[in-house]
């Protein structure tokens, strides 16, 4: 038996390095020119450079976050002017969504996992995979060229008739979003048909695991949504520059019309940024707790529940823009039956960590601050849906909070959890364990410092997008600069012991975690081509720790 | 794996195709080239899905400026685009239907007369925009035509303008894809065992076409 | 094996190497010109209930033997065919929502709006089953 195979049968065993490992090296150093990265076509390069560039644009919002949050400091001018901040808070958003939130976890991890978890040696098509890579960087350069060139201000959302007629840079930053628009679909397009075409023998659709279907999920929206964006974007871009008129009243347009229909992409895209976290957690949570995933059917139809129903509530944005009152109505009721799918997703975690074993490790800690963040997160967004209470919480801090804590809350906290899961998969070291625990500590205590306050301020009346606010708000803000402070503490103690680890982190084994998850069987970091020698069967489900037939509990697995 | 250069390079026999590694076997690599394709053709009909709803929620609120503005519109040319584009999907199909027979030099012309038929449509299209310029009927600032004296004409040559102009970009494009899948074929390359090229490419032209079935009972025959 | 849109005669006549005549394609592009020709002229007509209906009754099978003849997808099993129904459900999702709103709006937040009829009329004293009631800007209240 070659000791590849041996790796299956003993989860967790350091390969022994004989020939195999001489000729098969990993696709870390397979080729170490600079065009061999540049021009690969390995899906996991190709991931490893998604993550470098994210965590890159992820810094850059964050540094216009810090910005925002300065200047709330007082009740007046702090730091900048007023145009500046309506730039500064517009490019935060369109940062952070664009060029972090949409193509993080697919891009990166997507990327890098769902061929192992597939038993797959790749993508369907990996010249389409080094292209996507390649249209979010152009895309990125050109939005973040506009930026430079003094930015827009018209709130990442840039309704019109404001974003067709402000003499701010419009049209490089929608164009840069147009191109990545471009990106995501051709992720999602190689996910499909990876997903369709290439499992293994073995590899049926109720055996895959769950990160596939919540991609898989992700990947159809990114399909049908996107192009509706990319169309919206054109004819914002168009309008400004040639004023056909369409969306401006003035001119006989709707301005609704055009939230119409940047809304049903936006509101599917707030999916595509959560469900690639759900899927993370869901291998996260059967991990460390050392238990077959509670209910893996109901999670794995959630999520195409989540996608489906998703692209019905996009008017829930529209509550009070002069929206009909009949269509209100309809948003509301349909909005709430999201939260339906992700309460099924919530019981099964906890019902997996219920009576596991759990092996508090850092992802296992971010999987802590997760949930506790989606519950309130999704249930102020439940709240939200229900129209009447809408119409007061619109555009203030109340609902900045509310999509923080999905945003961040969750989406972040599965990013880490992620980053930190795959570290020695990705790497083949592993980080120091104390400092992680140290940073997620920090994390989850600097997240909430900073956005309940925002919850206390947006109910109390504060408005979103708002330079200067009257005094008796000035205590909850410099709380929230504070946990803010404290957050972006968090994430800098996160880079330098990651980036300590990469460089002298100890050897990793090829499955640290004793995951029985699909992608820890093979080397880590994995070989080129995924898979030495034959490639491997599947017996067993993936996360198959005890064996319903055979356990002390039989109900409790 | 079989290379596509030396095994069958007997004068006339088309080359085998060649496998990536990472597929199981040719017919996985077909299927996935097809449902790729299906899915790109699905993100070009929710393209142009956005502009239909600007239409359908245009022509709602104003449909007497967009029916008097629509008879303003040449309907014989129209209506003999229409019947171009159709045959160029036809004659589209029939290509892929000769390369699976691995009858090159029929898909060579199949595609060339699909090519020419598109030009014809460009050119039909050319005239129309020519006539529009001439009497002022332009989107947004430019309009000057007061032909019809109705709230909502101007938004209607704007939509014209628009869903044509995508149309014939989508056009232009797919006459480009057409073209380089003809220099495949003139080498030689299609059989039975491998025209995924022709059927790809053929696909997104009768995507084309099936646009402009939606877009010309939507703009000539209100 | 099973392969999402695998066709299974084609998979057979892949085997055979063998397929069907081109003349199928003749009588699908026929009926396309014939339904061209239909929609033209009952669209001249202008019928006024049920034009638009018609003559999106009529794109739509054209459009379907396009897509299921010239595409293939009457071949294509599997994957293909809930791609291309789903798109087509997600375009009317679009469009039903969005024109609930424009039909069902305040009419004067409508960029149609005419204040020639607006508000409406009610006869004097009729304050609607549970009070209200709309009266014209100039008479008194």
């Amino acid at each position: 038996m070659s000791p590849s195979s041996s790796i299956a049968a003993e989860p967790g065993a350091v390969p022994v390095p004989d020939e195999h490992h001489d000729h098969h090296p990993n696709y870390l150093v397979d080729g170490t020119t600079l065009k061999s990265w540049l021009l690969t076509l390995d899906h996991k390069r190709i991931g490893v450079m998604y993550l470098i560039w994210v965590l890159l644009f992820f810094f850059i919002g964050g540094i216009y976050a810090l910005i925002v949050r300065l200047e709330l400091l007082t009740p007046g001018p702090t730091i900048i002017d007023a145009m500046t901040y309506n730039r500064a808070f517009t490019m935060h958003g369109v940062v952070m969504i664009f060029l972090f939130m949409i193509p993080a976890i697919p891009g990166a991890f997507g990327n890098f996992m769902l061929p192992l978890m597939l038993g797959a040696k790749d993508v369907a098509f990996p010249k389409l995979n080094l292209l996507s890579l390649y249209l979010l960087l152009t895309g990125a350069f050109i939005a973040i060229w506009g930026m430079i060139n003094g930015g827009m201000d018209t709130g990442w959302t840039f309704y019109t008739p404001y974003s067709t007629h402000t003499t701010t840079t419009v049209a490089p930053i929608l164009f840069g979003a147009f191109i990545i628009g471009f990106s995501s679909i051709a992720t999602g397009l190689n996910f499909i048909v990876t997903t369709h075409t290439m499992r293994a023998p073995g590899i049926t659709w109720f055996k895959m695991p769950l990160f596939v279907w919540a991609m898989y999920a992700t990947a159809c929206i990114q399909v049908l949504a996107t192009p509706v964006l990319g169309l919206v974007l054109l004819l914002v871009v168009g309008e400004h520059l040639f004023h056909f008129g369409i969306f401006d009243p003035a001119l006989g347009g709707d301005p609704v019309l055009f939230q119409h229909l940047f809304w049903f992409y936006s509101h599917p895209a707030v999916y595509i940024m959560v469900l690639p976290s759900f899927g993370v957690m869901s291998e996260v949570v059967a991990t460390f707790s050392r238990k077959n995933i509670f209910g893996y059917r109901a999670v794995a139809f959630s999520s195409l529940g989540i996608a489906f129903v998703g692209f019905f509530a996009w008017g829930h944005h529209m509550f009070v823009s002069g929206q009909s009152t009949f269509n209100a109505g309809v948003f509301a009721v349909l909005t709430m039956l999201v939260g339906v799918f992700t309460a099924i997703k919530v019981f099964n975690w906890v019902g997996t960590v219920y009576k596991g074993a759990v092996d508090f490790k850092t992802p296992f800690a971010y999987f802590c601050g997760f949930l506790y963040f989606t519950v309130f997160g999704g249930m102020t967004g439940v709240a939200f849906a229900t129209a009447s209470l809408d119409v007061p919480w619109h555009d203030t801090y109340f609902v900045v909070a509310h999509f923080h804590f999905i945003m961040v809350g969750a989406t972040i906290m599965a990013f880490m959890a992620s980053l930190h899961y795959w570290f020695p998969k990705m790497f083949g070291k592993m980080y120091h364990e104390g400092w992680g625990l140290v940073s997620a500590a920090l994390i989850i205590l600097g997240f909430n410092a900073t956005f309940i306050p925002q919850f206390l301020l947006g109910n109390a009346g504060m408005p979103r997008r708002y330079y200067e606010y009257p005094e008796r708000f000035q205590a909850l803000n410099v709380a929230s600069t504070a946990g803010a402070s404290l957050l972006a503490f968090g994430f800098l103690i996160s880079a330098i012991y990651l980036t300590h680890a990469l460089v002298f982190g100890r050897r990793a084994a090829a499955n640290p975690w004793r995951s029985r998850g699909y992608e820890w069987m093979t080397e880590s970091p994995p070989p080129t081509h995924n898979f030495v020698g034959p490639q491997p069967t599947y017996p067993e489900e993936p996360h198959f720790y005890v064996d319903p037939k055979k356990a002390e509990v039989p109900d409790a697995v | 794996m079989q290379s596509s250069s030396a095994v069958a390079g007997t004068a006339g026999a088309p080359p085998l195709p060649k496998l990536a590694h990472h597929f199981a076997s040719l017919e996985v690599q077909n299927h996935a080239a097809r449902l790729g394709m299906w899915l790109f053709l699905a993100t070009e009909i929710l393209l142009f899905a956005g502009l239909f709803v600007i239409y359908a929620c245009y022509r709602f609120m104003f449909p007497d400026a967009f029916a008097q503005a629509s008879r303003h519109l040449d309907l014989t040319m129209g209506t003999i685009n229409t019947l171009v584009l159709i045959t160029s999907s036809f004659t589209a199909a029939m290509a892929v239907h000769y390369a699976k027979e691995a009858k090159n030099k029929q898909v060579v012309v199949m595609f060339v007369l699909t090519i020419l038929m598109a030009m014809g449509f460009l050119v039909i299209k050319y005239f129309e925009y020519a006539h529009k310029f001439h009497e002022g009927q332009l989107p947004g600032p430019h309009y000057t035509y007061q032909g019809i004296q109705l709230p909502g004409v101007a938004m209607y040559f704007t939509i014209y303008f628009l869903s044509t102009g995508l149309h014939a970009f989508h056009v232009i494009v797919g006459m480009i894809v057409l073209a380089w899948v003809t220099t495949k074929a003139m080498r030689n390359e299609f059989s039975y065992r491998n025209y995924t090229a022709v059927e790809l490419g053929s696909m997104y032209w009768h995507l084309v076409d099936l646009v402009w079935i939606f877009l010309f009972p939507m703009l000539y025959l209100i | 094996m099973s392969v999402a849109n695998e066709s299974f005669r084609e998979d057979r006549e892949m085997r055979d190497e063998h397929h069907s005549g081109p003349g199928k394609y003749v009588i699908i592009w026929g009926a396309l010109m014939v339904l061209t020709v239909v929609t033209v002229v009952t669209g001249r007509m202008h019928l006024p209930d049920w034009g638009l209906a018609l003559a999106l009754v009529i794109a739509s099978v054209k459009g379907t033997l396009v897509a299921l003849y010239f595409m293939h997808l009457a071949e294509h099993q599997g994957a293909s065919r809930i791609v291309f129904v789903t798109s087509m459900l997600f375009v009317a999702l679009m469009l039903a929502f969005t024109l609930f709103d424009l039909g069902t709006r305040f009419r004067p937040a409508r960029p149609n709006f005419n204040s020639a009829n607006w508000p409406v009329e009610t006869a004097a004293g009729q304050g609607g089953r549970y009070g209200g009631g709309l009266k014209s800007p100039d008479t008194s209240p």
